[in-house]
């Protein structure tokens, strides 16, 4: 009877993820198929496609989407290159308690709600704002950035700069010193080390990171309502036009199915690549 | 050439202040707060007319304190009340009595929210807004839906 213990220790977190998490999932993607009526604006569960048809044939829908994993896949890279240095500093450099400061100072910002922080870069990227102040002191013409995808691209990599470090630094912190003295011993210079040695076993910690900062652009809809200009719409902003007095839940639900779709892509090549094997 | 479409009134307000816009569509709240910071902007309406909308406040049928939410009704309807609602909040007040409380407050606010007797003609020239629904309401029912408005204003936003 000892599989009698496991099954009822895992049947609570088993079943709350079954029951909320993957029915929700299906619901979405049944709802999907339906359709609304365009006289009283409820659901009518008659099976189609025309979902599924308008979002592939209409190519306004195609540039949304291609905007939206453009920005993510841009914000992925920009993180990855900034939270790297910083990262294998708190890892390998920085010795006990300046560790423990910087640990601290990048997690502090997760402590200040997401719109404050995104409030404060508007005030930095507003045409009297700091960036600009900064700019015309040293005689420089002031920067045109506010409320374009530039800003979104910035504002994003801020915000998701402590998801990408921490993994980073995770990975990074595994490694061992030996390993590097091996290397040293025989004969690779430092570049060679890092390059050789260092990033493909920090790589794991990179991809993890790139989860957390792809997705989590990919599905928001705050940041291009706040920071974004004119043609800054994403994937998450269609979905939230289309519920509401709208109530196209149908079709939200199937707008829904693209962002969902390239992440079971995204994550399988991240299982492929290894991001998975510390778990 | 379009720099924003605004969600968020104080978005229109700091563009306009910056110098960032030049033209944009507006409620008068935005032109009075750009007035008030000294801001050389100015408003008008075209000869087709402006859109816009009332906010009211509504009582369910099956509430469960009916006297209560008329007493309150009944309170958010009085000249005092009104006229705070107008200088705070940047909605012309619906109870004519309001004026000579508004002007106690603000001098020149009366007229600049439309709630004295210009008002009458002011507001002949708004057009109310309507949920689009395919019943047109006159026995036609091959209106566009809201859904419909949707997806053409996404393409259109890109």
């Amino acid at each position: 009877m000892s599989w009698l213990r496991p099954l009822v220790l895992l049947t609570p977190p088993v079943g709350w993820f079954v029951v909320i998490y993957l029915a929700a999932l299906v619901t979405l993607l049944i709802t999907a198929f339906w359709t609304i009526d365009p006289f009283t604006t409820q659901i009518v569960q008659s099976w189609n496609l025309d979902n599924f048809r308008i979002i592939i044939t209409d190519s306004t829908y195609w540039s949304i989407i291609g905007r939206t994993v453009g920005i993510a896949t841009l914000v992925t890279a920009t993180d990855a290159v900034l939270a790297f240095p910083f990262a294998y500093f708190m890892a390998r450099v920085a010795t006990r308690r300046v560790q423990t400061l910087l640990f601290a100072a990048v997690l502090l910002p997760l402590w200040a709600s997401y719109l404050a922080r995104v409030y404060a870069w508007i005030l930095i990227l507003n045409h009297s704002g700091v960036l600009n102040w900064s700019l015309q002191s040293i005689g420089l013409p002031p920067a045109n950035i506010g409320y374009t995808n530039t800003a979104m691209w910035l504002v994003f990599s801020y915000i998701w700069l402590p998801f990408m470090i921490i993994p980073v630094y995770a990975a990074l912190e595994r490694v061992p010193e030996s390993l590097m003295e091996a290397s040293a011993d025989l004969g690779a210079r430092r570049w060679q080390t890092l390059r050789d040695v260092v990033l493909p076993l920090a790589a794991p910690g990179v991809v993890a990171g790139s989860i957390f900062t792809f997705s989590l652009t990919l599905g928001d809809y705050i940041t291009p309502i706040l920071v974004g200009g004119a043609s800054s719409t994403f994937i998450g902003n269609v979905v939230y036009a289309n519920v509401g007095i709208a109530n196209n839940i149908p079709f939200a639900a199937a707008l829904s199915m693209v962002p969902l779709g390239i992440m079971a892509v995204y994550l399988f090549i991240a299982y492929r690549l290894g991001a998975f094997e510390a778990l | 050439m379009i720099k924003k479409y605004w969600g968020l009134a104080t978005d229109e307000i700091s563009l306009f202040k910056n110098g960032d816009v030049q033209v944009g569509a507006a409620w008068p709240y935005q032109t009075i707060q750009l007035k008030a910071a000294g801001a050389p902007v100015d408003d008008t309406i075209p000869s087709e007319g402006a859109t816009g909308w009332a906010d009211t406040w509504m009582l369910a049928t099956k509430a469960t304190h009916p006297n209560c939410a008329y007493m309150w009704a009944k309170w958010v309807s009085t000249p005092k009340v009104q006229a705070m609602q107008a200088l705070s909040f940047g909605e012309t007040p619906v109870n004519s009595k309001a004026c000579a409380e508004m002007e106690a407050q603000q001098a020149g606010s009366c007229h600049q929210y439309h709630a004295d007797e210009t008002g009458a003609a002011y507001f002949d020239t708004i057009k109310f807004w309507k949920t689009p629904l395919a019943d047109c309401g006159n026995g036609s029912k091959t209106c566009i839906p809201y859904a419909t408005w949707v997806t053409a204003w996404t393409s259109i936003k890109g």
